[in-house]
């Protein structure tokens, strides 16, 4: 893998406003439109599922019972 | 268009470039300028058009616009005096280098190119005219090819007067690691590399190019410089300094959020001391781990990236690190996951990341107002460290009953109370008609039912103690304009899905066992007025258990349901989805797949919500009608009644769209936001 290329979007993800809004809404398209040569593997990667998108606080667990109950 | 000399030369005396012009070269200047007029919208001149007339503008409004890749951007406004279309003379440009659009209807004085060449040679204006079109091209590069594009012309404007610019060889540090810092960099021309030391170890941490910004961590956070910056390949920078950056922040809140988002996209974030990592199977096997700050007592779960992201999180590595390495080791490109797993993190401190104090007091002073609106509908007031306490129930008593063998027992027993709870109905209702035993009913329920309440909130506690949670605190407050004790069984997020059930069923469970006993006394003692007591109490058991397994607000029920069903914060979630991924769903064809409880969830609670609210409106209606009716005249009775009831009802109905805003926030956040 070419590491550099990766690197250089990466890279440019964490400088540039402008590309985060566009990677947020296609990634693929953001990369293409920017000159990002990646290759298969790379592109691949760009699209795998995570499920880091559910990592989130827990709210706090209070059990509470209302007079009104 | 119409000649006009005489009436442009006192027009021209006042322009400030022309400040300098003897009064003959501006008579000159006049006699070859021509009076024009134009309607808003007109394009005096455009970008890449050949011209090398200039303007100065007698009346109206227009707009200096560079072309950006999603069209127009507005890099400075015009009035009257002031001059344009002096580049393409002073700079010697062959085409305009910006357009100009009329905003207003406008009134215009146009100086011919090559009478306006000559003026400004023979009175050596050309210095002055080239320092105010390096300015103009300073704003243009602001405008198109930085994060600060999207500020107001004004605030471009006021910064290209303001920029300072040097140039810097290759070699040259800019910046040095540990020195103060009260300036930062626009990269105009080359390409720098940021370089952090520890000890004799040197590291390259990014690299740096035309347009990107730098620098900008000392200046907002006031601490020394936390890199170096080194010049790779010749370079001009822009260079902005403190005072003038935090003045356009003040009025620019895009640029705030811009800047801050930058910093700390490009920081080095650090664990909290003391936040423990636990892991736990659950039901399909997979392992999900959760994060506890044991000195907060506060909760955050975490994927399988979620954790290498945290594991990384040692002060060293920069986001580009951790997502550089995220994608060695899982093969998965996903610098927008690693930066919202950071945000949130940091936004729930459990990491310590840079901050910038200025926008503390806003921020705060928007949180205030709407946590004292939400303190109405919803406060405690708490005793802590209730632990030991918990601790000595379960041992003494707790123990015994949360097994499977208890449990069965318990539930057992509760049947047998049940049936001769229904055995009494009749004989019950019979005796409930006189009005002397109802009157002594009423007596003896309030501490029967208080008590009640009391051991409910045990139940959950000594459940989680059984489940190996902590119980550090118990309090009282209101919830939705009602009364509440409870107790904090948060510590359960550790254990596993069975075990929190039980903690959820564990007041449940108390409740049943209540009722049963007292289904018994009402079936065995022969005291009517006793029997009468305990058959009321059985049935107000009976409905509480009930009304607790509604899952639509968050009572015991709606744990059980999100415990369940394994979906941590349910509620929000749902309510988010709703807000966020409905309309995609439907506009994309994609559907509802996956998402029909989602959909069903927040429908049943948006309809609840609803209904609970009219009723609020309706009874507080009248309640507040008899609290306010000797305090105010009788006439306005019924209007303050009403305005009360209304005030209620907005409150509820604020707090659920604050949910659903809250969540639809968390969700859709992309990564550009101010953690």
């Amino acid at each position: 893998m070419s590491r550099a290329a990766v690197a250089d979007l990466v890279e440019r993800y964490l400088n540039d406003e402008a590309f985060r809004t566009a990677f947020a809404r296609d990634p693929e398209a953001a990369v293409a439109a920017e000159g990002f040569e990646l290759d298969g593997e790379e592109l691949a990667a760009l699209h795998s599922t995570v499920s880091a998108h559910d990592d989130q606080p827990l709210k706090p667990r209070v059990s509470k019972y209302s007079f009104g109950s | 268009m119409t000649s006009t000399p005489s009436f442009a030369a006192p027009i021209l005396a006042h322009v400030w470039q022309f400040r300098s012009f003897s009064p003959a070269t501006l008579d000159a200047l006049a006699a070859n300028a021509t009076r024009e007029t134009g309607a808003r919208g007109d394009v005096v001149i455009r970008e890449g058009e050949s011209g090398i007339d200039a303007y100065v503008v007698i009346d109206g409004r227009l707009e200096v616009q560079i072309a950006g890749k999603s069209g127009a951007l507005p890099i400075a406004v015009l009035g009257a005096g002031d001059l344009f279309g002096e580049v393409a003379i002073v700079a010697g440009a062959e085409r305009r280098t910006a357009s100009v659009v009329a905003l207003t209807p406008v009134t215009l004085l146009r100086l011919d190119g090559a009478a306006f060449a000559k003026a400004i040679d023979d009175d050596h204006a050309r210095p002055e005219l080239e320092a105010a079109a390096e300015r103009m091209a300073v704003g243009r590069f602001i405008k198109s090819a930085t994060l600060l594009g999207e500020i107001s012309p004004a605030a471009v404007a006021r910064l290209s007067e303001r920029v300072r610019i040097r140039h810097a060889a290759a070699g040259e540090i800019v910046i040095r690691q540990g020195d103060p810092g009260d300036e930062c960099y626009l990269i105009r021309h080359g390409e720098l590399e940021v370089i952090g030391a520890s000890g004799d170890a040197e590291r390259q941490l990014a690299k740096l190019r035309t347009g990107m910004l730098f620098g900008e961590a000392a200046l907002l956070t006031g601490a020394p410089r936390n890199a170096t910056v080194r010049v790779t390949t010749d370079a001009e920078l822009l260079v902005l300094r403190r005072d003038d950056v935090l003045a356009a922040m003040a009025t620019e809140g895009a640029l705030a959020g811009h800047l801050v988002a930058l910093m700390q996209a490009r920081s080095r974030p650090r664990r909290k001391p003391g936040v423990e990592l636990h892991d736990r199977t659950s039901t399909d096997g997979t392992t999900i781990w959760t994060l506890k700050d044991p000195a907060r007592g506060t909760y955050f779960r975490l994927s399988r990236e979620g954790v290498f992201v945290w594991n990384h999180l040692d002060g060293a590595h920069t986001l580009r690190d951790i997502t550089m390495d995220l994608f060695l080791e899982y093969k998965t490109l996903v610098p927008d996951v690693v930066m919202d797993v950071v945000r949130h993190l940091a936004r729930e401190e459990f990491i310590e990341l840079e901050r910038l104090d200025t926008t503390a007091p806003l921020r705060s002073r928007r949180r205030r107002f709407v946590d004292g609106l939400f303190r109405t509908m919803e406060y405690t007031f708490s005793l802590n460290g209730c632990d030991r306490f918990f601790n000595a129930l379960y041992l003494s008593v707790g123990r015994f009953v949360f097994t499977r063998t208890g449990i069965i027992l318990t539930l057992a027993l509760a049947a047998g109370g049940f049936a001769a709870f229904l055995a009494m109905a009749q004989r019950s209702a019979g005796m409930l008609l006189h009005a002397a035993t109802v009157a002594r009913v009423g007596l003896v329920m309030i501490p029967l039912i208080l008590s009640a309440i009391i051991l409910h909130e045990l139940g959950h506690g000594v459940a989680a103690k059984a489940a190996g949670a902590h119980v550090d605190r118990v309090g009282f407050g209101w919830f939705w304009f009602r009364v509440i004790l409870f107790v904090d069984t948060s510590d359960a997020w550790l254990a596993t899905r069975e075990q929190r059930m039980l903690v959820d069923a564990g007041g449940l469970l108390v409740n049943l066992v209540l009722a049963g006993a007292a289904g018994y006394v009402a079936l065995l003692v022969p005291s009517l007025t006793v029997a009468a007591v305990a058959w009321v109490f059985a049935l107000w058991s009976y409905v509480a258990v009930l009304r607790n397994l509604n899952p639509l607000l968050e009572y015991d029920g709606y744990y059980l349901l999100m415990d369940a069903l394994e979906r941590p914060n349910l509620r929000g979630k749902s309510l988010g989805w709703i807000a966020t991924g409905l309309w995609p769903a439907l506009r994309s064809g994609a559907g509802l797949r996956g998402h029909r409880f989602e959909l069903l969830y927040a429908l049943g609670v948006l309809v609840y919500i609803g209904a609970i609210s009219a009723w609020t409106l309706f009874i507080y209606h009248y309640t507040a009608q008899g609290w306010v009716a000797r305090i105010v005249p009788a006439r306005d009775v019924p209007y303050v009644g009403r305005l009360f009831a209304v005030a209620v009802g907005s409150l509820a109905l604020f707090r659920l769209g604050n949910d659903i805003w809250t969540e639809r926030a968390r969700v859709s956040s992309n990564s550009s936001g101010i953690i």
